[in-house]
């Protein structure tokens, strides 16, 4: 049975779509399957200040890599099923550990099955960012786990901002 | 390299592209030096695309393609010609098309 007439406007062009949670696992998936890494933009403040909403991340393929301690992780949420970019602040067992740098709580324990890929990149105004992704990791991962990493950092800032003032 | 678009040739999807159903439209992504970049140009196939898309599977030629697109659109078939090489030129000029070879 024949339908409609054929549409020769074939394709939109660089439109930007929002993409809600379930689309973005699928996309993850499924360009890390063709081994390649997928960047996009972030969104949300529970990783502040190492990472920003709107700043840009590339989630890459674990591969071989070890999920270690301070990794910055994308993974499924298993009560939620939602996206969630985090840091691994601990392991037990099988399963992983993890929590937002801006966190009060855990996300909980997190099988290794759940974790799509690790964040290789992140970028703030067109640069390039190293901090948080380096081997501070795992002083900011010890901090995170046992301490509120934001109320440190925000006294320490109070503490040498006389200082930085004095001397800028 | 691509040569001239041949109705007798076999096409198929690249390995270069993420192809996926998102909210209701038919995104294709491509992937440039090992990344698949939302924050560049991504390509959303209307109705008509999608269903030539689904059928450069890298079994059929386009002569097949236009075969099953003409018992399936009520248009006559030199338009069908026109609109399937136009895409697939497309395609192909983006990379997110390859040529079968050897098929």
């Amino acid at each position: 049975m024949k339908s409609e007439e054929l549409d020769s406007n074939f394709y939109i062009l660089g439109e930007p779509i929002s993409i809600n949670s379930e689309a973005l696992i699928e996309l993850i998936k499924g360009t890390l399957a063709k081994k390649a890494s997928l960047r996009f933009k972030a969104a949300g403040f529970s990783m502040y200040p190492f990472i920003k909403d709107k700043d840009v991340l590339m989630i890459s393929s674990l591969d071989s890599l070890v999920v270690g301690l301070g990794r910055v992780v994308s993974f499924i949420h298993p009560q939620t099923q939602r996206l969630i970019v985090h840091r691994v602040v601990g392991r037990k067992k099988d399963f992983y550990l993890i929590k937002g740098d801006n966190s009060f709580s855990l996300d909980g324990s997190i099988p290794k099955e759940n974790i799509l890929g690790y964040v290789s990149r992140v970028e703030r105004n067109n640069k390039v960012l190293r901090f948080g992704l380096g081997k501070e990791r795992f002083i900011i991962a010890f901090l995170n786990r046992y301490f509120s990493l934001f109320a440190i950092l925000c006294l320490t800032w109070k503490t040498i901002r006389p200082f930085v003032r004095r001397f800028s | 390299m691509e040569g001239k678009i041949d109705i007798n040739k076999i096409y198929a999807p690249s390995e270069n592209v993420v192809a996926r159903e998102i909210q209701g439209e038919f995104v294709i992504i491509p992937i440039t030096s090992g990344i698949g970049d939302l924050e560049d140009e991504i390509f959303s196939l209307n109705d008509t695309a999608r269903t030539i898309w689904s059928k450069l599977d890298g079994k059929k030629s386009l002569k097949d393609v236009k075969s099953e697109l003409s018992l399936e659109f009520d248009s006559n078939e030199k338009e069908i010609e026109k609109d399937l090489l136009g895409l697939v030129e497309e395609l192909l000029k983006r990379r997110m098309l390859v040529e079968v070879r050897g098929a």
